[in-house]
Order: C-alpha cells, then structure tokens, then sequence
C-alpha cells in the first residue's frame, strides 16, 4: 500500500502546467511535394480532410506549401529544396520520385510518404516495423498487388494473351514489380511485355506498337502521365488495360485493383499529426494502406465489348456507369 | 525563588496538552478518514474500470465472432446453394461437373467473402483429406486444386472436429497482426474453411472505446504481444508487453481462481506516467483487453473531497489552537493571582487578600491564604500588645 501515499502527496500537488496551456502557437506547415497536374491531389485533399478529423484546421493550426511539378521528374529536386528553404515542419510526399527528392533534399525534416508501392525495393526506408531515419508513410503495395491486376484483367478479359507492362524507367522499383509481374504473367499463361520509357516520345513510339487484342497494365507511379497516355490508348484502340487505382476507372479506364489515393492522405494524415506533436518518424511504421479496392467500369467495358463475369461482379467494390 | 521560575511555563505546558489531545484526535480521525474514503473511492473506481474492461472485451469478442459468422455463412451457402445443384442447363450425373460447379460456386462465395468483410484476407478451402483445393486471396493469385496437404496443421484438426479453431497471433509484412480462422463446413464436418484475419481491423471497435477523457483501451495476445491500440503505430511496432507489471499479473492470474484479488492495479500506463489498469480476458482467443486511465484523471474527484477534508482539518486545529489558549489562560490567571498576592503576603503586607472566584480548589486555597494571613495580622496584633 505504499502507493497510497504517493497518490495522496500527487493529489494534493498542484496540477502541473501542460504544454497545452502555452499561449496559442503558430500554425505548423506542412509542405507538400508530388508530381501532380494540380494543387489539389487526391492524395493531398485526403490529408486534409483526415487533418480536420484529427482538429487541425487550415490557417488555423497547419498551413500547406504545396509544390507540384506536373510529371516533370527533372522538377522535383528544384521543388524539394524549395520546400527545405521555406523552413517547413513536415513533407507530405506522394508517390517514389518525390520521396526520393525530398530524401535527398533532408535528413533532418520528417517525411511523410504516400502511393509508393514498395518503400523498402525503392530504397525510401529500410525496415517497415521501425524506419530508419527521418521517413515513414504509407505503402500502396503496388509491387504486391501485380499478379493480382493481371489475374484481374485476365479474368475480365480472358482472351486476351498480349500485355503491355509500360513503365517510367527511372522507377527504382521497376525491378520488384517486373519480376514478380513475369512471375504472375507466366502461371496466367500471359505474354507479359515489360517496357521502360524514360522520355515522352518513347513512351509514343511503344504506344505506336500497340495492337488491336492487346492488354494494357498501367504503372502507379504518374511520370510522364504514362497512365493517362495509356487510358487514352486504351479507350482508342479497344484494349483492355488495368489500373492501380479507383481514380482512372472514373475517368473511363476499365477496371482497377489497388488502394484508394484520398483514402492513402487522410491515412497519412494520422502519421503526419504524430510527426508534428513531436514524435520521430524512426517510431512510426510504415502501414500498408488499409482497404484494397476492385472498380470496374461498366460503361467502359461495353465500349471494349468485355463481359464482366459474376467473379468480377461479386467481388467489385464500386462500379462506374 | 519565583523569579528564577519561567513565567510562562505553566501556560505552555497547558496549551500543549490540550492541543494535543483535541488537535491530534482531530488530525487522526481526519487522516482515517482521508485513508478510508481514497480505499472507497478506489474500489469504486476499480469497479467501474473492470466493468469497462469487460464491455470492451465482449466489443472485441462481438467483433471476431461476426467474422467467424460470416465464414460460417459462406461454407453454408456453398452446400446448400440451389444454383450449385442444378447448373444452368448443364447435363447432370457426372460427377466431374457437380464438383465443378460446387467449386465453382465456392469460388464466388468466397469472392463475395472478400468484398463484404475487408479483414479478411484470405480463404482457402481444405477437402476430407486436408488438402488445400481453393484459396482466394485480397493480395496473392487465387489457387485452385493446388492440393497442399494440410491434415496435420491444427486449423484442420481442430476444426474438423466440429470445433472453430482461432490460431495464435501471428505477424505478416514485419508487423501486421493475422490470425487464421478455420471453421468445419457442412453439417458433418467433413470439410474445413479457414480464412486468414488481417487484426488490424480492430482498430475500428479498439478507437471506439471511450474510457474517461484520457483514457484508452488495449488488447494482448496471449503471449503478451500487443494487437490492438487507438495508437496504429504502438501495433505495428509488435510490441511486446509481457514485462508490463499489469500484464504480467493478468497474465499469471488464471479465469475462476481470480476471487477477490485486485482485478485492477496502479502501474505505468502505456502512454507514459501512473494509470489505473484493469483487465479482462476473452478467453476463447486467449486474449487479454487492458482498460488504463490516467491516474490523475481517475482520481480527480476523489481529490475534491480530500482538498475538503484537509481544509476542514486546519480550521480544526486552528480552533483547537485558540481553545487551547483560552483553557490553558483560564487555568493559569488564577494560580498568577494567588503567587502575587501569596508573594506580597510573603513580604508583609498582612492585610492584603486575595480575590480568586473560580468556585474550585484554587478558591479554597486562596481562601486559605487569607485565613493565615487573617490569623498571622491577628497573632501580630495580639504580640504587639503584649509588649506594649
């Protein structure tokens, strides 16, 4: 019962005076970095609106600095040391080349990372459990999730045998994702054509090769808006092809397996809140984004001439009409 | 003589005898007091932090007994499905096809599985013999006949004896919480379907449950292994909580032999600083849920009525100090006044006496006083005219 004496001397002690009695501070700023066409990402409205859940409201308690470089990847390290010079508190990050800008760029300001598909075969950390460093974020599993994307547009389309893995060859994940994509392609008894393009009129002339019965297997990561290049071929050409994500079903693509972009910030947000109530990122882990969505585009799927199986409809989380 | 006795002695000594009687009876039952409310108060406290504990651990149990239902519903749909039976328009009687379309069904049933509960990830079917004949994953091919044996893995024995069978916590990716749930299919159990849980659905029930303003609930496995925290990050860190005092004495305490040992302990919470912790077990999964308030919170209004208690303590004393005074002062005037005039007596003026009106024994001693002086004044007088 020792105890009882130390409860009694703590309660009559006068409460101690928190930080949170502190005269109202500055609001933190969170700088933002991806290769977006717009401010306004998908990613980037999800942190904040997950930030508002969690009571930090814009121009109150956080201000955003965001830098978008519009799939230039020559941009971002110019952007990254332009967030550095605007003395920000955290870096919200979307996306591999990003991160890798704003890693580059400090090894003292938290990163916060979202939509990179494999943050350990892209060197961002090295351990998910305890990031080493100043990073941690959100793993969309891309490189996971591909055997399933074809397994995905194979059941959907189950004629087709050629598929185009077209990708940004300055990916460092490449590697991860390519093999385990032969793997994949090899027992779904598919013809699985890796390409690395490293500039714009590359990525026209193997789109050029395209033909009529192909599948297409579009990248996450947006350099040179290589999956918008492929949803336009696909639409054109009648190919099915297959996203990572919800988003490009609704702008027509036909079917999509992977993580919600939003729903990966206000995820985020979560860590982002931590990292500016002062906690390391080297003590955050890095989490895999929660919920994997199947989207299929019915409207789309007419156009192509696709008969959406029952496996599909079944299992589908959302469908677009 | 008297001037070398201390004036003020007999005054003090008074003053400290009296207010040591009344003033430290006074503090003694206060503090009795103080020591037998903060003992109410804290079983009090204990109770209602246990009842908590136990509602958050049947919220926990709710929550894995509706996955382990909807993994139930599916092996149902898939023996007794219409569709299953009689495949559209399909010639019967080959017993290739019933079981074709049997797998065909499972296959769907199990697709749906995955859309309507996100937790689960995936879930395999295992025949008489314990092979692996269908799995459907959220994130790995799907595999049909694949026919890896699993007749010696305890998800199959223990579910095919007509049991549900929940494995141990295991950690996938470096630090997500699985559990596998493998349930008997069909009416004779012949069939097993096991699903692999994702934990970190828990996080939904666990976020949910409010303890006071700052308090917070927990589960641990029952290796003392952390799975489930408002925090998402304590999770994936895997951390390990046996050394914990509170877990460790929940841990060695066995359901039923508990009685009535102190089912909540005051130990350093998860979060830093003292907290009260109370436990419950879900004793299916062998799960532990911790329930931890922050002692300073948990024991604010107990803290009220104690700041109560000590201010009504020092206005005790402090009327227990001028009491004293006064009795120690109206004990001490009188015997003052007998020394006086006894000491002017002493130096001849025999006609001086002495006004003491107490009614007791120092009235009759002052009275005393005066007869001899009376009787001395007398004896003078007479001497006197005798020599004359």
């Amino acid at each position: 019962m020792s105890y009882v004496w130390v409860v009694l001397v703590a309660l009559l002690g006068v409460a101690p005076f928190t930080a949170e009695a502190q005269e109202a501070r500055r609001p933190h700023r969170i700088g933002v970095l991806n290769e977006a066409w717009a401010a306004n990402h998908p990613t980037v409205e999800g942190l904040k609106e997950g930030l508002r859940d969690l009571g930090l409201e814009e121009g109150r308690e956080v201000t955003f600095d965001i830098r978008f470089t519009e799939g230039k990847p020559e941009a971002t390290p110019a952007a990254a040391a332009a967030l550095m010079k605007a003395g920000v508190d955290v870096i919200f990050t979307s996306q591999e080349a990003a991160t890798q800008a704003a890693k580059d760029a400090t090894q003292k300001i938290p990163i916060v990372f979202t939509l990179v598909g494999d943050p350990i075969a892209a060197g961002i950390v090295r351990q998910l459990a305890r990031p080493e460093g100043n990073l941690t974020g959100v793993s969309s599993l891309s490189t996971r999730l591909v055997p399933k994307r074809l397994e995905i547009l194979k059941t959907l389309a189950p004629g087709i045998r050629r598929v185009w893995f077209i990708y940004y060859a300055g990916d460092s994940t490449t590697m991860a994702m390519t093999v385990r994509a032969l793997e994949a392609a090899s027992r779904l008894k598919l013809d699985l054509l890796p390409k690395g393009v490293a500039t714009s009129e590359e990525l026209a002339r193997v789109l050029q090769q395209i033909r009529r019965g192909d599948a297409l297997f579009a990248p996450e990561v947006s350099t040179l808006d290589i999956p918008a290049a492929i949803l336009e071929v696909s639409l054109l050409s009648r190919s099915p092809a297959v996203f990572p994500s919800a988003l490009w079903v609704g702008h027509g693509g036909l079917v999509s397996y992977g993580p919600d972009y939003r729903a990966q910030g206000v995820q985020a947000a979560r860590l982002v809140e931590k990292v500016l109530r002062g906690i390391r990122p080297h003590d955050l882990p890095v989490e895999g984004a929660d919920k994997i969505d199947l989207a299929v585009n019915l409207k789309t799927a007419a156009l192509l001439g696709v008969a959406v199986p029952r496996k599909i409809l079944l299992r589908a989380d959302t469908f677009r009409r | 003589m008297s001037d070398r006795v201390p004036r003020g002695q007999l005054f003090r000594k008074y003053v400290a005898v009296f207010f040591i009687l009344v003033g430290g009876l006074l503090a003694v039952s206060s503090l009795v007091h103080i020591y037998f409310s903060y003992q109410e108060a804290k079983s009090a406290l204990v109770r209602i932090a246990r009842e908590k504990a136990a509602a958050a651990a049947t919220h926990i149990e709710q929550f894995v007994r509706e996955i382990e239902r909807q993994v139930r519903g599916v092996t149902q749909a898939a023996s007794a499905d219409p569709a299953t039976a009689a495949p559209g328009g399909k010639v019967l009687g080959f017993r290739g096809t019933l079981a074709a379309a049997l797998a065909e069904q499972r296959e769907l049933d199990y697709l749906r599985l995955l859309r309507n509960v996100p937790a689960v990830t995936d879930i395999s079917h295992l025949d008489v013999s314990g092979k692996e004949q269908l799995r459907v994953s959220r994130f790995d091919l799907n595999e049909i006949g694949r026919q890896e044996d699993f007749s010696q893995a305890p998800k199959f024995l223990e579910a095919k004896s007509g049991k549900t069978f929940f494995s141990p916590v295991y950690f996938r990716n470096e630090s997500e919480p699985y559990m596998t749930i493998a349930v008997p299919e069909g009416e004779y159990a012949v069939e097993v379907t096991a699903a692999e849980v994702n934990l970190k659905s828990i996080w939904d029930v666990i976020s949910r449950i409010k303890v006071g303003g700052g308090g917070y609930a927990y589960v641990v496995d029952a290796r003392g292994q952390l799975i489930a925290h408002p925090d998402i990050s304590l999770v994936l860190q895997k951390r390990d909580l046996s050394a914990l005092p509170q877990v460790r004495a929940a841990r060695t305490m066995r359901p039923g032999s508990a009685g009535d040992e102190e089912l909540a302990t005051i130990a350093p919470g998860l979060q830093g600083g003292q907290a009260l912790a109370a436990h419950a077990a879900i004793a299916p999964l062998g799960w532990l849920v911790f329930v931890e308030q922050p002692l300073t919170e948990a024991f604010a209004p107990l803290r009220a009525s104690i700041l109560r208690s000590v201010v009504i303590l020092m206005l005790g004393l402090g009327l227990s100090v001028a009491a004293s005074v006064i009795l120690a002062r109206r004990m001490v005037t009188p015997i003052r006044i007998l020394q006086a005039g006894a000491a002017r007596i002493g130096t001849g003026a025999l006609d001086e006496r002495i006004e003491v009106r107490t009614g007791d024994e120092l009235e009759a001693l002052a009275n005393q006083f005066n007869s001899m002086a009376a009787q001395l004044q007398e004896s003078y007088a007479n001497l006197e005219n005798k020599v004359e």
